[in-house]
């Protein structure tokens, strides 16, 4: 920004009386209003952010895909939901009066999939898992099934209960190794969407093959929420596990018959950290100061200065082009006309034939220079202009060594 | 406002609060802070009224050579002002640093030096000044850029005058003021004086002898004040690039050592810019004034694209030319003359004055008639040749009638201009 100037009479310039803090404050109120504006609303991301989680299956995410939702409804009746990042995080004191829920155990190790089977309490599984099915059965997966909307068909209660369910078409195929109810079997092909399993540890698992009966943006269909409120809700506590990659831990709880809980596997603990704590939230710090640093460099010390410059057209261009036009014409006669006129011209000024000679006297003269028949010098410079590249390219050839050869003398 | 690398580092090292608290929080908070602090320093920073500037130039400076700018920066302020400042000039001022920071007390001032090696000849407008005000934390602070008028005249760089001492040698020659057994060239009568042997008897003053007891013999000199009109043509043959520089470089070292050595010869020389209309003219001068003069005049002289008006050019040289001259025309020979008025223009100026066509040649051409090989060259070849040929034919054509034609190339021109006009000196033709 170039300001208003004041020169005084030594020759020296500053920056002029500016106009005052109100007329200035107007002039940049766009700019005032704008920036508050920013700070208001980033001060509202910064309070609402912590609220909100983009983790699928998340009881703190108000996206479709979170779970918030069952979390509140069952918070509202009185069942205490926990969510937990960890296994270790678990720490479950009463497995008889806690459901623990594995919202996504797709990352699940072998080694964690046995400690969760080992829980006394009763247990919810949502979603795929093949850790835990390898467990449960030999031959356990998840597949498909075109039906969407399945009913109860078994005996178990909180199945009747439900009745119905709206599903995405997953299911469970397969047995399972200990005696189990399988509910909610679409009609049309193999395995079910809810398995009731007598758990090994004395608590009952129940694996949901399909999350859409949990998440926020279907739990409102048919009987899904009453099935998933009564397996979450059954105890007055509920674990909400929700499974990620760097999670290498296994679930931790204690009960009266066993004061110690499970035993943590001691190779597993030490290697559960492996950049020292606090590294993401440096790297994110990092990167906000990046923020800073572009700042810091984008502020050009005074505008760039331009300046016009000559053309930088060489001379011989046009010369070029007329070369490019004989090509493409390809005008062989011509340009051989040319050079030939150029060689006589340079042949005369070197054995002094006047610029005024007619035709035969530089003849003569060239072949006595050169010491070549007249014929054969007539026919190189004043010879049919020839009609083909080639027959140009010999020429030239001819004309450069007359031209020698008369230098010789 | 601005802010320094140190408010960058403070930003970085939030890193470290927050690896300790484990909080995002504690990330953000800190760079809220680091950017409020900065603002605050940035206020509390002295108005950028406080530094008055002035920067001083020299004039001129030749073209290769060195020179510098210098600003004076006094603190008006009541308190010490820190910050920097920055001399921007265009590029081919060949500015060396140009961010120069400084501390004043109040009252104070200091001056800096940003050193100056221009690449161009003409006239080099200085762009703004442009100042930073440092805050009391030294994490940001205020800018200001400040139009500062100045402007510095890059002289050609005259390469040529290394041919002086050689062509000043042969006009003493001329002259007959070298201590050579020759007598004076040239056709205007000097003095009497007494015969040596070796002197040419033809050159005995009958008459003179008779009156005295010795043989006396006269004298010659080249005519002197005689009046040298030197054209350099700027329209659009001069704007194209032969070698590494515009064609009217060469034309304009051609123009100055012509003038130098005719001001010593002790003629009057009038040098004017021409394409349209007058462009630069330097006349008046003589002796040692004249150089000066003359540099600084064509000094910012620039190619025009457009056609040279040769009428307009005639009319010009009549009314500035009262008597015979020898007009020298810096242009360029070509096909092109023939149609633009040029051989007309030159023989209506070759009936009251003699005319020199001085003309650059293109080095490049000079080679590519030279090309073979494929036939792409071959056709280069012909191309080039064809060139020559025409313009063979019209340096033919001025030359029958009277008028003189030098063509070379860019590095020859000057020299070659200078021995032509010699020649024309020698022989009495001026």
């Amino acid at each position: 920004m170039t300001a208003q100037v004041e020169h005084t009479a030594d020759g020296f310039t500053r920056r002029g009386e500016g106009p005052g803090v109100g007329r200035r404050v107007a002039d940049a109120k766009w700019f005032i209003g704008g920036a508050v504006l920013l700070i208001l609303l980033a001060a509202i991301a910064f309070t609402q952010r912590a609220d909100n989680d983009y983790t699928p299956l998340s009881i703190r995410s108000y996206e479709p895909g979170g779970a918030r939702a069952l979390a509140e409804v069952a918070g509202a009746q009185g069942v205490h939901v926990r969510q937990v990042e960890s296994l270790r995080d678990a720490r479950i004191a009463d497995p008889a009066a806690t459901t623990l829920v594995i919202a996504n155990g797709a990352m699940l190790q072998p080694f964690q999939a046995r400690t969760i089977l080992d829980y006394p309490g009763d247990l919810v599984i949502i979603g795929d898992s093949p850790a835990l099915w390898a467990e449960l059965g030999d031959t356990l997966y998840v597949g498909d099934s075109p039906q969407n909307s399945v009913s109860a068909r078994c005996g178990q209660e909180d199945a009747v209960a439900a009745g119905t369910l709206s599903t995405s078409g997953a299911v469970l195929v397969g047995a399972t190794q200990t005696p189990a109810q399988y509910c909610f079997r679409p009609t049309d092909s193999a395995g079910a969407v809810v398995v009731f399993v007598q758990g090994s540890a004395g608590g009952v698992v129940t694996a949901i093959a399909d999350p859409a009966i949990v998440v926020n943006d279907t739990i409102a269909n048919e009987g899904n929420a009453a099935l998933a409120l009564r397996l979450v809700g059954k105890h007055d506590n509920a674990v909400w596990y929700l499974g990620s990659l760097l999670d290498t831990t296994t679930l931790t709880w204690t009960s009266p018959d066993n004061p110690q809980g499970p035993a943590q596997r001691a190779d597993v603990a030490a290697s559960t950290d492996f950049l020292p704590p606090g590294t993401g939230n440096a790297v994110f710090a990092l990167a906000l100061a990046l923020f800073v640093v572009a700042l810091w460099r984008a502020r050009r010390f005074g505008s760039l200065v331009h300046e016009a410059l000559p053309v930088v057209i060489r001379s011989s261009e046009s010369t070029r082009g007329r070369a490019r036009l004989y090509r493409t014409a390809g005008a062989s006669g011509r340009a051989a006309a040319s050079l030939r006129a150029a060689a006589a011209t340079r042949i005369g000024a070197r054995i002094g034939v006047p610029r005024t000679a007619d035709r035969a006297t530089l003849v003569a003269a060239t072949a006595r220079a050169a010491g070549w028949p007249v014929a054969g010098v007539e026919a190189i410079l004043y010879g049919p202009a020839p009609t083909t590249e080639s027959a140009m390219m010999s020429l030239i050839e001819q004309i450069d060594t007359l031209e020698r050869e008369v230098h010789r003398t | 406002m601005y802010i320094t690398g140190w408010t960058a580092l403070l930003a970085v090292i939030g890193a470290i609060p927050a690896a300790i608290t484990r909080s995002q929080d504690v990330a953000w908070l800190w760079i809220f802070g680091v950017l409020t602090l900065a603002m605050v320093d940035a206020i509390a920073a002295p108005s950028t009224r406080s530094i008055a500037v002035r920067r001083d130039v020299p004039h001129s400076v030749r073209l290769t050579e060195s020179t510098q700018s210098t600003l004076t920066l006094a603190n008006t302020a009541s308190r010490r002002v820190r910050g920097a400042v920055r001399d921007a000039w265009p590029p081919s001022a060949g500015a060396g640093k140009n961010r120069h920071r400084y501390s004043l007390t109040q009252g104070h001032t200091e001056v800096f030096t940003t050193p100056l090696t221009p690449t161009r000849r003409g006239d080099r407008k200085a762009a703004h000044i442009t100042l930073r005000m440092e805050g009391p934390l030294r994490l940001a602070g205020r800018q200001r850029t400040l139009p500062v008028d100045t402007s510095l005249r890059v002289l050609p760089e005259f390469a040529s005058r290394k041919h002086l001492p050689a062509r000043l040698a042969r006009l003493r020659e001329l002259d007959g003021l070298s201590p050579i057994l020759m007598r004076g060239a040239g056709s205007e009568f000097d003095s009497l004086r007494e015969y040596v042997i070796g002197d040419d008897v033809r050159t005995i003053d009958w008459r003179a002898t008779a009156r005295r007891a010795d043989v006396v013999v006269r004298t010659y000199r080249p005519e002197r004040d005689r009046r040298v009109f030197i054209v350099v043509d700027t329209a659009r043959h001069s704007a194209a690039r032969v070698g590494d520089a515009p064609r009217l470089e060469a034309s304009i070292e051609a123009a100055l050592l012509l003038s130098a050595l005719a001001a010593r010869a002790g003629d009057r020389v009038q040098v004017v810019a021409f394409d349209r209309e007058e462009r630069a003219r330097a006349q008046g001068a003589s002796g040692s004034t004249l150089m000066p003069v003359l540099a600084s005049a064509i000094a910012p002289v620039e190619p025009r694209l457009v056609e040279t008006d040769w009428p307009a050019l005639v009319r010009l040289i009549g009314d500035r030319l009262s008597q015979r001259a020898l007009v020298v025309l810096l242009t360029t020979v070509d096909i092109a003359l023939v149609d633009s008025g040029a051989l007309q223009a030159i023989t209506a100026l070759q009936r009251d004055h003699h005319v020199v066509i001085a003309s650059v040649d293109d080095p490049d051409e000079a080679a590519m008639v030279r090309a073979r090989g494929d036939a792409e060259s071959v056709y280069t070849a012909a191309a080039a040749a064809r060139g020559r040929i025409e313009q063979d034919r019209v340096v033919a054509r001025i030359r029958r009638g009277g008028a003189d034609v030098v063509t070379a190339l860019p590095d020859d021109l000057a020299p070659r201009l200078a021995d032509t006009y010699l020649a024309l000196k020698a022989s009495g033709r001026l």
